[in-house]
């Protein structure tokens, strides 16, 4: 009788132990993908080669709704960013190549007066994989585990927005986002023990486990474009985040908030160019009830600022030239201390069809460093190809 | 080209450039800085989860395919079977012999010719011994066969009936041998294996055509003697290789193109899975003393073999992701008996539970084959006179239950791989045991599960 109440009471001890001791996992093994990923900006070809200044105006992106109008006609819009990034620690230089599709929109304006669209984009991109081993002990052997570790996965904001031309000098729109989206993580560890004295003979068995996390939520953000003047054109938007949920492979649930945002630009049009500069920020802290809390989650702060200027006209229609640098913070930390970047970028627009389509070229140079941590600094070459297709 | 050709082919360029990069994810360089937390945590615990244990004895090999509906084995889905039989003398303890049944003779020349058979040749019992782990004196042996069938016994599978029936009015043939005559003798088709030996007894024509053309029953007795202990291992008839099998062969024609007969063990007698008797262990003496005192033995040449039926922690065990597994039992040096540093190997197996098995404990430990639903357990090498904890890996058993049912029921068997042919029996001490740290239980080795896919 006392012995199984006893074993009862052990097994509750260990179960405690268990539940205590589940913790997540972290090797990512770049300053850019910590916690849930890298946020790419919701940004399109033409918005990011312009230090995301224009980001507030660009129909295509997701940001503000009231840009819808700015389609015109009936279009789509298609993005391919890979970047390959090389991590350097103390030296040592890590290089991957990491391929997004972070921007798809579709625009269909209704009359002069309203428009709708309906976008998808990458809200935050995890795509990793590493390889380590350690050296351990377990009961009295001396093991070596190798750590195979695969990522792959994104959290998607899909927008259904509208937009309505409230005056000749006034745009507003409102866009419902559904944010969807899951991580993949497949975890296999080897575990050998080293060859020798062992006080038996029993095998260690490599530790397999395969993790699924689901992501949904919403938010509502609102926008408006102003233009005072002919030249001079303001925008902003904010979206209002609600509730944000993890499913970890079907069982576990976290919740938390879908991260608010708010932004605002300017854009002045002289000589044929566009001028622009935008501020924006993003609570990424609403997200810390999902994960990642150990190394930080930090809300962000984005400058940027940039130039559109009309090149060479070429068969079909006017060559743009793009240009621009911006500033910003990046969510999740590293060893608690929150990462920043600076992109520094430049592209071309080139009209195809007699203006019916247009092929944006971006090319981005970023640069990723971690306050304290000197020795850690990561660059980013970010190509970036857009299509857009108008009817 | 002119600059604005040049810009033209630019964008295309760019999309052959950047198409032509493949994705590469892999940042280990970067690790452990930017990989934080990536060390396995080992924890390890212990249970007492024997929930009954006991010693059984008497074994000498059943050498029978027992149906098993649904169960992966290792010869294929669905059957269970013994591997050898064995016949063995040791002079001062043990005497195990064996009886293999022809119950249908062919009395024809042929499938196709149904004239009857006046005449054979070549008459022989042909069997497959295993050489390597067959215990053969360096002098001669015999092996001698006698015909134990009485057609007018109802009770014809009887042991002390059966042993009775080995007198020399009875004696049909024996064969004289040495260990080199064993090894010298290869299969057809078989010659690459080391391990297995064509083993033949030539049974007079005369009285093999006495049995054919009298549509008698052919029921042999086989018995080992020799100067020193002698156990021969021989491959049992459920064995799926039919090469392999115990065969009775005799030509019924001088004509080359009529083959010789080859005749498989058969039983005819009225009883639930007659194949079961196709052949029959004798064990006519056992002078091997057990304990009898609680403790846990397993081997011995009348094979010993102990049960522990175990409650699994189940939802511990759906908790957590187990790195090892090994169920620890304490030995008791058994320093004064035969053999008592010589080594023999130790085998777990898992119990099959099932309809044909039921939940009584000597029919779960009466089957030996190691893989049952594709799980192996490795074996130890033990010698009686040792004493401590010998782990014996469960680690894959643990897998299978745990992806299994929760209301089958857990078991293992232990049992030695030199039942029959080597005489040491290793002790354990039980869960009966006043003393706790000598009882049996389940060590575990185990890290938490993780959730990776958040981090």
């Amino acid at each position: 009788m006392i012995s199984g109440i006893a074993q009862r009471v052990s097994l509750a001890v260990v179960f405690i132990a268990v539940a205590c001791s589940a913790r997540p996992l972290a090797a990512q093994g770049s300053v850019a993908v910590q916690g849930f990923g890298y946020p790419p900006g919701q940004l399109t070809v033409r918005a990011a080669t312009t230090g995301g200044a224009l980001g507030e105006f660009d129909q295509a992106g997701p940001l503000n709704p009231a840009a819808l109008l700015n389609w015109g006609v009936a279009g789509a819009y298609l993005q391919y960013s890979p970047e390959r990034r090389s991590t350097k620690i103390g030296g040592v230089s890590n290089t991957a190549t990491v391929a997004r599709f972070p921007v798809f929109a579709i625009g269909l304006p209704a009359g002069q007066r309203y428009a709708f669209g309906i976008s998808s984009s990458t809200l935050l991109e995890r795509n990793f994989s590493t390889v380590t081993t350690a050296r351990q002990r377990i009961r009295s052997d001396s093991v070596t585990t190798t750590s195979t570790e695969t990522a792959r996965g994104a959290i998607n904001d899909v927008q259904f927005g509208g937009a309505i031309q409230v005056t000749p000098w006034l745009r507003a729109g409102t866009a419902l986002h559904v944010i969807t989206g899951e991580n993949r993580l497949r975890t296999n560890r080897r575990i050998i023990a080293d060859t020798g004295v062992r006080a038996d003979s029993v095998s260690y068995d490599d530790v397999g486990e395969q993790s699924t996390a689901t992501f949904g939520g919403t938010a509502l953000s609102f926008g408006i474009e102003l233009a005072p003047t002919k030249r001079l054109s303001l925008a902003g938007s904010a979206r209002l985040g609600f509730g944000m949920r993890a499913d970890l492979n079907d069982s576990t649930r976290r919740t938390a908030d879908v991260p608010n945002r708010a932004g605002a630009a300017i854009r002045w049009e002289v000589a044929g160019a566009n001028i622009a500069a935008r501020y924006n920020w993003e609570g990424w802290s609403a997200m810390r009830g999902l994960g990642a809390a150990g190394n930080g989650v930090f809300d962000s702060n984005e400058f940027g600022i940039g130039a559109e200027v009309a090149g060479p006209k070429i068969r079909g229609g006017q060559l743009l030239v793009r240009l621009g640098a911006r500033s910003r913070d990046l969510p999740f930390g590293v060893a608690g201390r929150q990462p920043t970047e600076r992109i520094l970028g430049g592209g071309l627009g080139f009209p195809l069809a007699f203006g019916r389509a247009q092929l944006d070229l971006g090319l981005e140079s970023a640069s990723r460093k971690v306050p304290g941590l000197s020795n850690v600094s990561e660059r980013g070459l970010i190509t970036s190809f857009g299509f857009r297709l108008r009817t | 080209m002119s600059p604005r050709q040049l810009l033209r082919c630019l964008p295309f360029a760019a999309i052959l450039l950047v198409a032509a990069c493949s994705e590469n994810l892999d940042t280990s360089k970067s690790c452990p800085i930017l990989c934080s937390d990536n060390a396995l945590a080992f924890k390890d615990t212990t249970f007492d989860i024997v929930q009954f244990d006991s010693a059984f004895g008497g074994f000498s090999g059943v050498g029978e395919r027992w149906p098993a509906p649904g169960l992966a084995t290792s010869n294929g889905l669905g059957f269970l079977y013994e591997t050898f039989v064995p016949v063995v003398n040791r002079t001062d303890s043990v005497d195990i012999r064996q009886v293999f049944r022809f119950d249908t003779l062919p009395r024809k020349l042929s499938a196709t010719d149904t004239t009857p058979i006046s005449a054979v040749t070549s008459s022989k019992l042909l069997l497959v011994i295993d050489a390597s782990r067959s215990v053969i004196p360096v002098g001669s042996t015999t092996v001698s066969m006698y015909d134990v069938d009485d057609s007018t016994v109802t009770d014809d599978t009887t042991s002390s009936i059966l042993a009775a029936r080995f007198t020399s009015s009875r004696l049909i043939a024996t064969r004289s041998f040495t260990r080199a005559d064993v090894v010298a003798d290869t299969i057809t088709g078989f010659v690459s294996d080391t391990t297995f030996r064509s083993f033949a007894i030539s049974i007079p024509d005369s009285v093999m055509l006495r049995y054919i053309r009298g549509a008698r029953r052919l029921r042999i007795g086989l018995k080992v003697t020799s100067a020193s202990s002698a156990a021969l291992r021989f491959v049992a008839p459920s064995v799926n290789s039919a090469g392999l099998t115990p065969r009775i062969t005799y030509d019924p024609s001088p004509d080359t193109a009529v083959a010789a007969w080859l005749v498989s063990t058969q039983y005819s007698g009225a009883v639930t899975s007659p194949e079961r008797l196709r052949s029959q262990s004798l064990v006519l003496r056992d002078n091997t003393p057990r304990l009898n005192d609680g403790s846990l033995e397993v081997g011995g040449l009348v094979g010993v073999r102990s049960l522990f039926r175990v409650k699994i922690p189940r939802s511990f065990l759906d908790a957590v992701t187990i790195v090892r597994a090994s169920f620890d039992l304490v030995q008791r040096p058994l320093r004064t008996v035969p053999g008592a540093t010589d080594g023999v190997r130790a085998r777990m197996r898992i119990v099959i539970a099932g309809p044909a098995f039921g939940t009584d404990p000597r029919r779960q430990v009466e089957f030996l084959d190691p893989t049952i639903e594709r799980v192996s357990l490795p074996s130890l090498l033990l010698t009686p006179a040792d004493s401590g904890v010998r782990s014996f890996d469960v680690g894959a058993a643990l897998r299978l239950w745990v992806a299994q049912d929760s209301t089958i029921p857990t078991a293992f068997v232990l049992y030695s791989e030199g039942e029959t042919f080597q005489e040491q029996r290793p002790a354990f001490y039980s869960r009966r045991n006043s003393v706790t740290a000598l009882r049996p239980r389940l060590r575990v080795t185990y890290t938490a599960r993780r959730e990776g896919a958040i981090p």
